[in-house]
């Protein structure tokens, strides 16, 4: 009787949008879909969201250690890379821009829950003992048995990540589990080749020593 | 190599391609070192099952919320944008109308005021002093002569100079122009 009406949500975000072209954009590098969108095709910006949302997401939540908050900050890496895109050097990488702001937003996140006194001389007091601390295997002291491994593994080697010196964890991060490289480290997190290296070798130790008890 | 060095370049032999030849003492030391190669497992393991656990998936209305949030700041960029542009206007306009007004008000008398020039005022040279010499009570008991400035025969009737500035001056003008000899 009445033909079925569909509307299709307007904007960069729409779910549905033309199947051939959103094809043909999921197919370009990172800087094409770039230069489409600055061209003025808003779609192009969903394409974005699509590649990097889940990504940016485990990175984030890795380094601060909170599913809500986040969720709020790899929005607001996307709200800021909607408003900045036409200041974004296109010889550089996308991938590396994207993840330096969303790491600049979880660093801040950090330090915002360092203004209480107490925690912020605990935190200081974390990094110097991990930058400090004589490398070393493992603690042998303590072993659980088989059971609360396997019931608590996850939960511990998770456990073990948030444990790190938040300096040390996002290198970690980013090497680990994103698989970036030193330099890309390095400009993600402002900081030079050797001190991405030490800071990367002292990580690897303390998560190994930490969680050395729950492997077998 | 020794354990030290192991640890302390551990991150040499994990981040080089599996054929670098960077990689070759640290094999070595692990074929002889349980204590390193536990380590080394260790890291592994654990890397393996950061790994195995899924990460967190965005929420569901993970878009919805973005698509509002980048309207919401588009919105606000541009509310700033029209506050900025009408904070310079204001100012701009109230001086506008300032030198307007100034102009309006001023310029019909800088324009409308006729411009005369007149003659150079040239000063006359002054009649000749009136020399009044007359020995006064007050000159006489301060002991300064009195001088060529009063004459004695106008303040030997000091009386009429009273005259002169009072109101019985009309009065008694004639009588007085003819006692002080002034035409």
């Amino acid at each position: 009787m009445f033909a079925k009406k569909t509307v299709q949500p307007q904007g960069s975000l729409a779910a549905s949008p033309n199947r051939s072209t959103r094809e043909e954009i999921a197919a370009l590098t990172d800087s094409q879909v770039v230069q489409r969108f600055l061209e003025g095709q808003e779609r192009a910006f969903g394409e974005l969201v699509s590649r990097y949302d889940a990504r940016l997401l485990n990175f984030v939540y890795r380094t601060v250690g909170d599913r809500e908050r986040a969720q709020d900050l790899v929005q607001e890496t996307f709200v800021r890379v909607y408003r900045h895109l036409h200041r974004f050097d296109q010889s550089k990488k996308f991938s590396t821009w994207i993840y330096t702001i969303a790491g600049n937003l979880a660093k801040n996140e950090l330090r915002n829950r360092s203004r209480n006194p107490l925690v912020l001389f605990q935190t200081i007091k974390k990094n110097w003992d991990a930058d400090h601390r004589p490398l070393e295997w493992e603690d042998e002291s303590t072993k659980p048995d088989d059971l609360f491994r396997k019931r608590h593994l996850k939960e511990k080697v998770e456990d073990a990540v948030k444990e790190l010196p938040e300096h040390h964890r996002l290198v970690f991060v980013l090497r680990e589990l994103e698989g970036r490289t030193y330099e890309e480290i390095a400009e993600i997190t402002e900081t030079n080749l050797g001190t991405v290296k030490s800071r990367l070798n002292r990580a690897r130790n303390n998560f190994a020593r930490i969680i050395a008890p729950m492997v077998d | 190599m020794t354990c030290q060095q192991f640890l302390e370049r551990y991150s040499d032999y994990r981040d080089a391609e599996e054929e670098d030849p960077v990689r070759a003492p640290f094999l070595g030391h692990l074929e002889s070192c349980p204590r390193c190669a536990r380590y080394a497992l260790v890291l592994e393991r654990g890397v393996e099952f950061l790994h195995s656990f899924p990460g967190p998936e965005p929420q569901q209305d993970f878009r919805d919320r973005l698509r509002h949030r980048i309207y919401q700041t588009e919105l606000e960029e541009g509310r700033k944008r029209r506050r900025a542009s009408g904070s310079v206007l204001v100012p701009l306009a109230l001086a506008a109308a300032a030198i307007f007004t100034g102009v309006a008000v001023w310029g019909p008398i800088s324009f409308l005021t006729p411009r005369v020039s007149l003659p150079a005022v040239q000063a006359r040279a002054p009649d000749a002093p009136v020399s009044l010499s007359a020995p006064g009570a007050g000159l006489a008991r301060s002991g300064r002569s009195p001088g060529p400035l009063f004459q004695e025969d106008l303040w030997s009737q000091s009386h009429v100079l009273l005259y002169e500035i009072s109101p019985l001056y009309q009065r008694t003008r004639e009588g007085a122009v003819m006692r002080v000899g002034l035409p």
